[in-house]
């Protein structure tokens, strides 16, 4: 589970991103999480996306590590228990904060983290932390 | 069940339709012992390449778990050789 593990039991608010895709939509994304059901797939009882038949569907995600029909069990558990949320974000949003985390820090992310930079900037009000308005999207 | 070694045999439900599915079990029932009758899967990811082609032609159908039982009564009305559904759980649950 990344990150979330050293901070599952602290008063820490947990956010997962998942692979929006096109949007939720259409068929082409991989938002497990948000969009799948409960099933059993490569060995897993998770949340996968699948049709009323169980047969699973084809996912689409502009980045390769999250191009997946399912999600990691620990990850279920941790949506079931309250203890994370789950939010989408589009391979476009995820594009745009790839570009924009490359040109303002010159850190280029992974396609997959990119979706969570994404959201970081673009979605999520700002606590007391660090500022980050400077790299808020035009029109946000 | 059976005094002799005893032929079984596999086909996938579905394929490549339903109607073939039928005509198929009762042409191996001459043969058969028994038939292993398969529910299609998206991913048979613990077939061989000739049985998970299999599974996909039957998917082009959009073949439905229920079809299978369907399959296996109308089989029952000429036969009473042994057919064993196989299935994942995931399709089940």
């Amino acid at each position: 589970m990344g990150i979330f593990h050293p901070f599952v039991n602290d008063k820490v608010r947990l956010i997962g991103v998942e692979a929006g895709g096109k949007g939720l939509h259409t068929e082409l994304h991989s938002a497990s999480l948000n969009a799948g059901q409960k099933g059993v797939f490569h060995g897993m009882l998770s949340y996968f996306l699948q049709n009323e038949e169980g047969q699973i569907m084809l996912t689409h995600s502009i980045a390769a590590g999250l191009d997946y029909p399912g999600v990691g069990p620990e990850h279920a558990y941790l949506k079931e228990s309250g203890k994370a949320e789950y939010v989408t974000v589009t391979d476009e949003e995820a594009l745009r904060a790839f570009h924009e985390l490359s040109r303002t820090e010159g850190i280029i992310p992974a396609l997959e983290s990119a979706h969570a930079v994404a959201y970081a900037m673009n979605r999520e009000p700002l606590g007391k932390g660090r500022q980050g308005s400077r790299y808020r999207f035009e029109g946000e | 069940m059976f005094e002799d070694k005893s032929l079984i045999l596999y086909i996938t439900a579905g394929d490549p339709n339903v109607k073939a599915t039928i005509e198929l079990l009762l042409a191996m029932d001459e043969y058969a012992g028994a038939i292993e009758l398969s529910i299609p899967f998206s991913d048979p990811m613990a077939n061989g390449k000739t049985i998970q082609e299999s599974h996909f032609r039957a998917l082009k159908i959009d073949f439905k778990l229920e079809v299978a039982f369907k399959i296996v009564s109308e089989f029952r009305k000429h036969s009473d050789t042994p057919i064993v559904l196989t299935d994942i759980l995931q399709s089940c649950i």
